[in-house]
């Protein structure tokens, strides 16, 4: 279940909504947050719950112990713990084909399990508060109805953002829910719903087409218009979700932090990975790469810390070798801009910087995050190099199909991005409009007619999963 | 009231709209053909905690509500009217403005061979029937209704063939197939594409069906053939002066945009054409049959084109389709099969052939009949021999070493249905196939092929099977195939043939 889902807008969200705000004693409001969290998880992925309420319960325990107990082994035995299931579920059948286990071997079917939805988010929170509570920053939470409130809380438990308890303990402490926070979560959560089904939706249309060719029938303009469609695509999906979790949150008063800060308008790859899956990369800042040495280090083991934590970037992303080349191949041009430019690399001033070097390189990426396998993003790659072949311009009957009117409209609408000046998420922006009297009636009219463009496609479309549920 | 908490107050009620729709309108208990699954049922598996439960609750709950309904029409409509473009999982709009049905595009496997073998078991099945109620003086036709993209091909631009694939290529495989095997199948697209009427809109622009145009000119052919025994010679410009109007034509009340593709809507309750006595209804001996689709469902005058003798089945209505084997048990003189074009393959080998459920009055009414009409008192023993190592004849007791066993009867050619008997002792009961040689107008056929065959039921003990078959065989030998135990021995295993009184 997604937030997208007619059966999550239409059935859940209502009662969860209901229920949660007709309860104003704190601990009843925790106990509904927990059980409708679990309920949702259950229906999102069965009996898999149980990878969820092991890492609650080995993450609660682990925190009061920490906190006694500052030995690193202790420290270390609890994050292996945690790590457990996620390592088992989404990286052992990885590992194993990788030393040529077969599939259909003992082995192989013992280790080929289906993942449970979100198992790298929930670990990572886990893996934060364990560590937080063993630096001091945090005190280990006595109460396990409220840490399980937190760690299960259905907005971010499956797609993010990765929300660290020391930023939000307080607002599960107490009820924090006002008509203001209730009035931006709603403004934000339709924002995210239109950029997920409008826009991220019909580009993915086109780049499943583009992707879905064989290598011979990948044109040099089917290539670059799947690239083109799926750098829409993954940010309208994974910045709509991020939005629709931070609207969710407000409306029942737990504030998340921000994920997305336009990431497009970057003009460095270092800048990019200060405004792409912000909660991501300050994680891997703060519990990888500050632990192995930071900036601290000499100049050769901060590149060797750099492309570590680059590499584990990538397979967080997912068991698979083109995850693992995307998070290096991010990773080598941030070591070249820090050995070319220095810190200067964080920001160049010139416009053009982004068109020509930061897009085609961030394009460039995501084919190899969204192909099949290396082969097929060499074969892509490759396409999107040579248009002088006498194909090269044409458009094979996938793509031509796929390609909708409506599609290519909000594929043009969803461009826009790649051209905006402001670094102000437009989320954050129609939050702040409220505040004015004409801002405030322009905000509902949007709200009001994109509710009814979500009831249209919500209640008329077939299913179709967020990118980064399946992370 | 404050400005937010009206925009709360919008948001709560459009997130409560779908299910609140359900206590105060009429609820959807189909979407499209497709029946909402009962909101009791979902509730029980709900409370089992299955997996997929909250979804199952969930399509039983919002797709009963008028509010999902009206998203789905609304959705569609604006793809169309505005964007010019519809691509459902139901529908593909083609150039100017046509829309076709995605189902219909039934074959569109591009591997050479890949439907002939299914082509050819349906065509053989339903040349078997036909040929069987022949013995029993029951004629029965096949028809065809086309699919509009064949028909209609104006609208078939690239993205329409994309979803199509190889579909109309291996459409005319199929055609060809047919008409080698059953060359008595009323294909109405023939008078559609192949008269003077041909270039005229037989179908909706919006709608998976036929016009009135296409309709009648289908009951015409219906009419020549069974009245004259050929197609008619097709006059669109008579067919046009007669009755016809073009707003009559063009009508796209019966819009595929809706969720329901054949809803019903105004359609004409009365017409000049079908109100003409001296033209209908079609002259036939005795009471009809006549088992339909949508096709013939779409306009109120199937009644009048076959008379109050006819017994009218729309078989997408269960509780009609429950008719069918009673009637065909009445022993009806007429029986007319007519099928959307799409569904043929599906009907011919399944209910409708000799493979199928339909086949059981007829085989009842063929075994009474040669027990009553057949002179077995003076019987002539048939030549038979052993096609295969599966069974062995040793004197009078057939021993049955593989359970796909054959042996060969040489019949006598005659031009009278050929009157056969089997006379045997079982130890258990089994299955035995008669496999048919060529009939006669099928062409281009090896002797004996998948799908030419009907099959009767051996009992345990004494058995004295009876049948009369057509006197269309083309070639006096006929095979049978004994499905039973490996190792049992037919005992005094005995065939007759005799002639009819």
């Amino acid at each position: 279940m997604v937030f997208s889902d007619r059966a999550f807008l239409f059935l859940f969200l209502p009662v969860a909504i209901l229920t949660i705000l007709a309860l104003s004693r704190v601990r009843l409001r925790l106990i509904s947050i927990t059980l409708l969290s679990l309920g949702f998880y259950f229906y999102s992925s069965g009996l898999l719950i149980l990878t969820l309420i092991f890492c609650l319960i080995v993450s609660f325990v682990g925190g009061i112990v920490v906190e006694f107990d500052k030995r690193k082994w202790v420290l270390s035995l609890f994050l292996i713990l945690i790590f457990l299931p996620l390592l088992y579920f989404k990286y052992a059948f990885f590992v194993a084909q990788s030393f040529g286990v077969p599939s259909d071997s003992q082995i192989g079917s013992l280790l080929r399990v289906v993942l449970p939805a979100g198992i790298s988010f929930f670990t990572f929170q886990a893996v934060a508060y364990l560590v937080d509570v063993y630096r001091g920053e945090l005190r280990a939470d006595r109460s396990l109805l409220r840490y399980g409130a937190y760690l299960s809380f259905f907005p971010q438990l499956i797609a993010g953002p990765i929300v660290r308890y020391k930023d939000v303990h307080e607002d599960f402490e107490a009820n924090h829910e006002s008509v203001d926070r209730f009035t931006e979560g709603v403004v934000r959560f339709i924002h995210g719903l239109l950029k997920k089904l409008l826009i991220a939706d019909s580009a993915g249309r086109i780049a499943d087409a583009c992707f879905g060719l064989a290598g011979d029938d990948v044109t040099f303009a089917a290539a670059w218009a799947g690239a083109l469609a799926y750098t829409i695509q993954i940010y309208f999906d994974f910045s709509g979700y991020s939005d629709m979790a931070i609207g969710l949150g407000k409306m029942f008063g737990i504030k998340f932090p921000e994920n997305f800060r336009a990431p497009y308008e970057s003009r460095s790859i270092t800048e990019f990975w200060r405004r792409w899956h912000i909660s991501l990369s300050n994680w891997f800042r703060d519990y990888l790469y500050i632990p192995l040495g930071g900036n601290r280090s000499t100049q050769m083991r901060v590149y060797v810390n750099l492309m570590l934590v680059f590499a584990a970037t990538g397979i967080w992303h997912g068991a698979a070798w083109t995850f693992v080349i995307w998070g290096l191949y991010h990773g080598a041009f941030i070591l070249m801009e820090r050995f070319l430019f220095g810190s200067s690399a964080r920001r160049f001033s010139s416009e053009w910087v982004r068109f020509a070097y930061l897009l085609p390189v961030v394009m460039v990426g995501w084919v190899i995050f969204r192909a099949d396998s290396l082969r097929q993003a060499g074969e892509f790659i490759v396409a999107m190099l040579v248009p002088f072949s006498s194909e090269a311009w044409t458009m094979p009957d996938a793509v031509w199909v796929a390609a909708t009117p409506g599609s290519i409209l909000m594929l043009l609408i969803g461009c826009t991005v790649l051209f905006k000046k402001t670094d102000r998420p437009v989320g954050v922006f129609l939050e702040g409009v409220l505040k004015s009297s004409l801002g405030f009636w322009l905000v509902f009219a949007y709200s009001a007619l994109g509710m009814a463009v979500v009831s249209i496609i919500a209640l008329s479309s077939n299913f179709s999963p967020f990118l980064y549920f399946q992370f | 009231m404050m400005p937010r908490t009206i925009l709360i107050s919008l948001f709560v009620m459009w997130l409560v709209a779908p299910v609140a729709a359900l206590f105060v309108f009429d609820r959807n208990e189909y979407l499209g053909n497709r029946a909402v699954p009962s909101i009791e049922n979902a509730l029980g598996e709900f409370q089992s905690f299955e997996l997929s439960a909250f979804s199952r609750l969930s399509d039983a709950v919002l797709d009963r509500s008028i509010v999902t309904s009206r998203a789905i029409t609304v959705r569609n409509s604006i793809s169309f009217y505005l964007l010019r473009h519809v691509d459902t999982p139901d529908l593909i709009s083609g150039s100017d403005g046509w829309l076709y049905y995605k189902p219909q595009f039934t074959f569109p496997n591009c591997e050479a061979g890949s439907y002939d073998r299914s082509f050819i078991i349906a065509a053989n099945a339903a040349a078997v029937y036909e040929a069987m109620a022949d013995t029993v003086d029951m004629s029965v036709y096949y028809s065809v209704s086309p699919n509009k993209s064949r028909v209609q091909s104006e609208g078939v631009d690239r993205r329409v063939n994309y979803y199509a694939g190889c579909h109309f290529q291996n459409v005319e495989v199929l055609q060809g197939v047919f008409e080698d095997r059953l060359p008595s199948l009323i294909d109405h697209g023939r008078v559609m594409l192949g008269g003077d009427g041909s270039g005229e809109q037989f179908y909706f622009r919006n709608n998976t069906h036929w016009n009135l145009l296409g309709y009648t000119l289908a009951m015409i052919q219906m009419k020549s053939v069974i009245e004259e025994g050929g197609d008619p010679i097709v006059n669109g410009n008579i067919l046009l002066s007669d009755s016809f109007d073009e707003n009559r034509l063009m009508s796209t009340t019966q819009s595929m945009l809706s969720i329901s593709h054949y809803e019903r809507g105004p359609v004409p309750a009365s017409d000049p054409f079908f109100d003409d006595e001296s033209r209908w209804p079609i002259a036939y001996e005795g009471s009809a049959l006549v088992v339909h689709d949508s096709f013939y469902a779409f306009y109120p005058f199937t009644g009048t084109v076959f008379g109050d003798q006819a017994d009218i089945v729309f078989q997408n209505v269960p509780s009609q389709r429950s008719r069918i084997i009673p009637a065909l048990s009445r022993s009806p003189n007429l029986v007319v099969f007519n099928s959307v074009e799409r569904s043929m393959i599906r009907r011919f080998s399944g209910d409708w052939g000799a493979h199928g459920d339909f086949f059981g009055p007829v085989l009842g009414r063929v075994q009474e009949r040669a027990r009553s009409d057949c002179a077995f008192d003076a019987p002539t023993r048939v030549p038979m021999s052993a096609l295969s190592s599966g069974v062995t004849l040793d004197e009078r007791d057939l021993v049955v070493s593989r359970s796909d066993g054959e042996l060969r009867l040489n019949l006598p050619v005659s031009d009278q249905p050929v009157c056969l008997r089997l006379d045997f002792n079982a130890p258990s009961a089994f299955r035995i196939r008669f496999i048919l040689p060529p009939l006669q107008g099928q062409s281009n056929v090896p002797r004996f092929e998948i799908g030419r065959y009907f099959e009767v039921e051996a009992a345990s003990g004494h058995n004295d099977i009876r049948l009369l078959l057509p006197r269309s065989l083309g070639y006096p030998q006929l095979r049978i195939r004994l499905a039973a135990e490996q190792g049992d021995v037919l005992s005094n295993f005995e065939v007759y043939t005799a002639t009819l009184h």
